[in-house]
C-alpha cells in the first residue's frame, strides 16, 4: 500500500519546481484545449487544429528575425494560416486541401526563415525549432498569459456558444435561419487559434495537437450531449495530464537509462489509450443494448453526427 | 547583358552536370512523378491530412531506426507503413481526421521516446525534418526509383477500383468491391511515397509536393485521367523550377516547393471561378466529402 | 449551394483590388530579394574556381580556419557551419555548400556524428581524389563517442593540424616545408592556451561548475574543475529534447544552493529550459561564461579557446559574468 502511494505520488514531486510549473501550465492549456476540442471534432477540423500547430513554428522563427516575443510570432502566424485556411477552403470538401496547402507553404517559409537566421551575422544565439515541447521546459514566467489565453478562448467559446453548435451540427438548416455560418466560422477560427498557439508555444505542436484531439475525441464517443462532451473531455484531459506528468517523474528511476522518459510519449499514448478504450466500451455496450427495446432521449442536440460523417 | 551572362544566369555552371545536382534531378522528378500520382487520389478522397501524417510520423521510424542502428530508410518504411494501417483500421466511415491525429502523435510521442532513452547526439534524425536534396547518393537514387516504380506499377493495376471507391464509395460497394483492401491498398501507397519522398524532401515537406499540384489539376481537368496526367506534370515542373531556383539562389529549396505549388493551387481557384461565373460548374470531379 | 456562392462573390468584390494590390507587392519584393539571392550566389560561385590554390571545405569554421592557418595563400578553405546563429539540428546544406565539397580536394569534419550531414554530401558527390580527414578518426575516438565537441579538447586540433600538413604536402609537394612551418608556428601559438588551463588548474583545481551542454567539458576538465550537471541533462540539452525534472531540479539547486562557482553556458542552443537556468544563475549570483560551438568572428582557433579559457579564470577570481566573448 504504502509502495502505491509512493508511486501516485513519489517523493519530491510537489517541491519540484518544474512538476509544479507542469501542473498549473498543463492544467491551463488542457483545458482550452479541450473545450475547443470538443467543437474540433464536430466540426471535423482536425486537421486544421493540427496545422495550426505546426504554422507557430514558422512566426517564432520570423518573430526571432525580426526580434519581437516568440508568443506574437505564433498568433501571428496561427491568425494569418487560419484565415488563409477559412478563405481558400470556404466549402467542406475545399478545407481538406486548403489547410494542406497552407500548413505545406508555411513550413517550406520556416526552411526559409531558419536559412536567413543561420545565414545572419551576431551571436545572440539561435532559438531551438520546437519539435516535440515538452511540459517540464516551460518558463514559468509565461504563466499569467497562458492563464489569459484560455480564459480569452473559453469567453469566445462561451458568447458563440448555441449559435455555434447550430451550425455546426446543422450548417445547412442554420444557413437558411439566417445564421452567418461564415463569421461564426471565423469567430471559431480565433478562438482555435489561440487554444492552438498558446499550447503549441509552451508545450509544443506535438502536445498541442494531443491535447485539442484526445480528449475530445474520446468524450464524443461516450455521451451525446455538448455540455457533457465538454466537461467530459476536460476531466479526460486533466486526468490525461496529471497522470502523464507522475508518470514520466515516476520514470526517472526505470531502465534502459537513468534520465526519465519524455512526458510527451506517456501523454499522447494516454491519448491513443484512452480513444481507444472508450471507442471499444461503447461500441461493446451499443452491441448489446440493441437487443433490447431502444431507450435513447431525443431531446438532446445530437454531436454524434459528428462520427457518422453525415455531418461533413 | 550579353546573351552569354543571361545564358550563364539562367543556367548556372554545373547545374547539370555535378554528379549531385544531376542525383537531384533524378531523384526529384521521380518523387515528383509518384507525389503527382498518390496525390490523385489523396485530394479526390480529401485525405491531405494523412498524406501529412504519414510522412511526419515516419520520421520517428528514423530515431528508432538510428536507437537501433539500422538503417533510416528502413525505420521510415515501417513507420510509415504502421501509421498508415493504424490510420486504416481506426478510421471510422469516411471520417479519418481524428483517427490520424491520434495515430500521428502518437508515432511522434514514440519518436521522443526513442531519442530519450538514445542519449546520443543525433542530427541526422533531425535532418529528415527538411530534407537534403543537394546530398542524394547513387544508392538513394537507385532505391528512389525502385520505390518508384513499385507504386506506378500497383497504381496501374489497381486505378479503376482505387478511382472507383474514391468517387462514389457507395456505388463501388454494391459493384462487390472491398472497400476496406482499397483503403488500405491507397494508405499503403501513401507510406511508399513518404518512404520515396522524406530523404529527399523532409518529412515536413514531402506532402506539399503531394497536395498542391494535385489539388490545383483536379480543379482544372474534369476526366480523371487528364487530372492525374496534369497533377503529375505540374508536380515535375514545381520541382523542376523549386530545384532551378535553389540552385541560382542557394535558398532551401523546400520553400521554393511550397510556394511554386501553392501559386499553382491558387491560379487554378481564380481560374475556376473565372469559369464559374461564366455559367459553368466545375466538379465532375468533385468526391464524395471528407 | 449556387446562390450562396455567388453571396460570397459579391462580398468579396470590394476586397478583391485591395487584395490583389497586397499580393502583388509581396511577390514584387520576393522577386526582388530571390534575384539580389541569385546574383550573391553567382559571386560566390565565379569566386571559388582557382587552379592553383587548393581548395579546402572545413565542416565547422574552427576546422577551416586552421587549414587556412597551416596551408597560408596556397589553400582556399571554406567553413560549411561557420554561423553562431546556426543551430546544427535544423541546418540544410545549401548546393554552393555541395559544390563546395564536391570540388574540395582536402575536407575536414569532426566525426562522432556531429556533422553527419558532410558523409551525405560526400556521398551525393563522389570524387576519389578528395581527402577527408575526421577528427575523431585522428584521434582514434569510437563513432559513439558520447561528447562530440572534440575541437575543446586539448591536443586534438594538433593532432588534426599536423595530419592536414601532411595532406597539403601531398596535394602541393613543392610546398612542404612551408606547410610544415607553418605547423610548428600553429603548435606554437597553442602554447599560450596550454598556459591558460595549467594556471586555471594550479588555482582552481577541483572547483565545482555547472554546464547546459558538455560543449566545453573538455576543455573543463582539462583543467581540473568538476563539472557537477548530471550528464543526462546535459545529453538532453544538447539533443533538444525534455530533461527529466529531477536532474532539472538537480541543475537548478545547484545554482540556488551555490553548489558551483561557475555557471556554463553555451550561447548556440537557447531553449526555455537554459533560459530558465540563466535566470536562475544571475539571481543567485553565479557568474556566467558564454561559450560556442562555432568560432565567432574576430577571433582564430587559438584565440578564442585562450579567451574561452581565460574568461573561465577571470569569473572565478573576480567573480563576474562574461556573457559573449570579446
Amino acid at each position: 500500500m504504502n509502495y502505491l502511494w509512493q508511486w501516485v505520488w513519489p517523493p519530491g514531486l510537489w517541491a519540484n519546481s518544474d512538476v509544479r510549473t507542469a501542473f498549473f501550465i498543463g492544467t491551463s492549456v488542457a483545458i482550452a484545449g479541450a473545450v475547443v476540442g470538443v467543437f474540433v471534432i464536430i466540426r471535423g477540423q482536425a486537421f486544421s487544429g493540427h496545422a495550426l500547430g505546426d504554422v507557430g513554428a514558422t512566426g517564432a522563427a520570423g518573430a526571432y528575425l525580426i526580434g519581437v516575443s516568440a508568443l506574437w510570432g505564433f498568433l501571428a502566424a496561427g491568425f494569418s494560416s487560419g484565415i488563409a485556411m477559412e478563405s481558400l477552403g470556404d466549402r467542406v470538401r475545399e478545407r481538406d486541401i486548403a489547410t494542406g496547402v497552407v500548413l505545406a507553404f508555411m513550413l517550406g517559409l520556416s526552411a526559409l526563415l531558419l536559412y536567413f537566421i543561420s545565414t545572419s551575422t551576431g551571436t545572440a544565439g539561435a532559438p531551438i525549432a520546437i519539435l516535440f515541447g515538452s511540459l517540464f521546459t516551460v518558463n514559468p514566467a509565461i504563466t499569467p498569459e497562458v492563464f489569459a489565453l484560455t480564459a480569452l478562448a473559453i469567453v469566445i467559446i462561451a458568447l458563440i456558444y448555441r449559435p455555434l453548435l447550430f451550425s455546426s451540427v446543422t450548417a445547412e438548416v442554420a444557413r437558411v435561419r439566417g445564421v452567418s455560418t461564415r463569421l461564426l466560422g471565423l469567430m471559431f477560427m480565433v478562438a482555435l487559434v489561440i487554444a492552438v498557439e498558446e499550447s503549441a508555444l509552451v508545450v509544443g505542436a506535438l502536445l498541442s495537437t494531443a491535447l485539442l484531439i484526445g480528449p475530445a475525441a474520446s468524450a464524443v464517443q461516450v455521451t451525446r450531449k455538448p455540455t457533457s462532451a465538454i466537461f467530459l473531455a476536460v476531466l479526460i484531459a486533466l486526468g490525461q495530464i496529471w497522470l502523464g506528468i507522475i508518470l514520466a517523474y515516476d520514470s526517472f528511476l526505470w531502465p534502459p537509462v537513468d534520465r526519465g522518459w519524455p512526458v510527451s510519449f506517456f501523454i499522447t499514448s494516454l491519448a491513443l489509450l484512452t480513444y481507444l478504450t472508450m471507442r471499444l466500451g461503447t461500441s461493446i455496450s451499443r452491441h448489446r443494448r440493441s437487443r433490447r427495446p431502444r431507450t435513447t432521449s431525443t431531446s438532446s442536440l445530437v454531436a454524434s453526427d459528428a462520427q457518422g460523417g453525415t455531418l461533413t | 547583358m550579353s546573351s552569354g551572362s543571361v545564358l550563364g544566369f539562367l543556367f548556372p555552371p554545373g547545374i547539370f552536370t555535378l554528379a549531385f545536382m544531376q542525383n537531384a534531378w533524378v531523384a526529384g522528378t521521380a518523387v515528383a512523378v509518384v507525389s503527382g500520382i498518390v496525390g490523385f487520389f489523396v485530394v479526390l478522397r480529401g485525405s491531405s491530412f494523412v498524406a501529412h501524417a504519414v510522412p511526419r510520423g515516419s520520421f520517428a521510424g528514423a530515431a528508432g531506426a538510428v536507437l537501433i542502428g539500422q538503417s533510416t530508410l528502413l525505420g521510415l518504411a515501417v513507420f510509415a507503413l504502421m501509421s498508415s494501417l493504424g490510420i486504416a483500421v481506426m478510421r471510422r466511415g469516411r471520417e479519418n481526421t481524428v483517427a490520424t491525429a491520434l495515430v500521428l502523435v502518437a508515432a511522434l510521442g514514440l519518436g521522443d521516446f526513442f531519442l530519450s532513452i538514445g542519449n546520443v547526439y543525433a542530427p541526422e534524425v533531425f535532418s529528415l525534418l527538411f530534407g537534403q536534396i543537394v546530398g542524394i547518393s547513387r544508392q538513394q537514387v537507385f532505391w528512389v526509383l525502385v520505390i518508384s516504380l513499385i507504386i506506378v506499377v500497383v497504381v496501374a493495376f489497381a486505378y479503376r477500383p482505387l478511382l472507383a471507391q474514391s468517387v462514389t464509395p457507395e456505388t463501388a460497394q454494391v459493384r462487390g468491391l472491398r472497400p476496406r483492401l482499397i483503403d488500405a491498398i491507397f494508405l499503403v501507397l501513401v507510406s511508399a511515397a513518404a518512404t520515396a519522398t522524406v530523404p529527399v524532401a523532409g518529412a515536413l515537406l514531402s506532402f506539399s509536393l503531394m497536395v498542391g499540384p494535385a489539388a490545383a489539376a483536379s480543379l482544372l481537368a474534369r476526366r480523371p485521367a487528364t487530372a492525374m496526367a496534369l497533377g503529375v506534370g505540374m508536380a515535375a515542373l514545381s520541382l523542376w523550377i523549386a530545384l532551378w531556383l535553389s540552385y541560382v539562389t542557394s535558398w532551401p529549396i523546400g520553400f521554393f516547393v511550397s510556394s511554386v505549388c501553392l501559386l499553382a493551387y491558387v491560379l487554378a481557384r481564380l481560374s475556376m471561378m473565372r469559369r464559374q461565373g461564366h455559367g459553368k460548374v466545375l466538379g465532375s470531379l468533385e468526391g464524395a466529402p471528407l | 449551394m449556387n446562390h450562396n456562392v455567388g453571396r460570397e462573390r459579391t462580398d468579396r468584390s470590394d476586397t478583391h483590388g485591395q487584395r490583389i494590390r497586397t499580393i502583388g507587392l509581396v511577390g514584387m519584393s520576393l522577386l526582388l530579394s530571390v534575384m539580389s539571392a541569385a546574383f550573391t550566389t553567382l559571386g560566390q560561385r565565379q569566386s571559388v574556381k582557382s587552379s592553383t590554390v587548393i581548395q579546402a571545405v572545413g565542416a565547422e569554421n574552427e576546422y577551416s580556419n586552421v587549414i587556412g592557418q597551416i596551408g597560408g595563400h596556397y589553400v582556399h578553405a571554406v567553413g560549411i557551419m561557420s554561423n553562431p546563429d546556426t543551430d546544427p539540428h535544423t541546418f540544410e546544406a545549401s548546393p554552393v555548400d555541395a559544390e563546395m565539397i564536391g570540388s574540395a580536394e582536402l575536407v575536414v569534419q569532426n566525426g562522432a556524428g556531429y556533422d553527419s550531414f558532410m558523409n551525405r554530401l560526400e556521398q551525393a558527390s563522389p570524387n576519389r581524389k578528395r581527402l577527408v580527414i575526421t577528427t575523431a578518426a585522428v584521434l582514434g575516438l569510437p563513432a559513439n563517442t558520447k561528447n562530440p565537441h572534440l575541437f575543446y579538447k586539448p591536443g586534438a586540433m594538433e593532432a588534426v593540424a599536423s595530419v592536414v600538413a601532411k595532406d597539403l604536402s601531398r596535394l602541393q609537394p613543392a610546398h612542404t616545408s612551408f606547410f610544415h612551418a607553418r605547423l610548428q608556428a600553429f603548435d606554437r601559438s597553442l602554447v599560450p592556451w596550454s598556459q591558460a588551463m595549467a594556471k586555471l588548474k594550479k588555482a582552481y583545481h577541483g572547483t565545482p561548475v555547472a554546464v547546459t551542454e558538455p560543449v566545453a567539458d573538455y576543455m573543463l576538465n582539462a583543467s581540473g574543475l568538476r563539472v557537477l550537471t548530471p550528464w543526462p541533462f546535459q545529453a538532453a540539452i544538447m539533443n533538444s529534447i525534455d530533461p527529466s525534472p529531477q536532474d532539472a531540479e538537480i541543475e537548478k539547486n545547484l545554482l540556488l544552493d551555490h553548489k558551483v562557482r561557475v555557471f556554463v553556458y553555451n550561447q548556440q542552443a537557447i531553449d526555455s529550459t537554459t533560459q530558465t537556468l540563466l535566470g536562475v544563475a544571475k539571481k543567485a549570483h553565479i557568474p556566467i561564461v558564454g561559450v560556442y560551438e562555432t568560432m565567432p568572428p574576430g577571433h582564430n582557433y587559438q584565440t578564442w579557446m585562450l579567451d574561452e579559457t581565460l574568461d573561465v579564470y577571470k569569473a572565478l577570481r573576480f567573480h563576474r559574468s562574461y556573457l559573449t566573448l570579446k
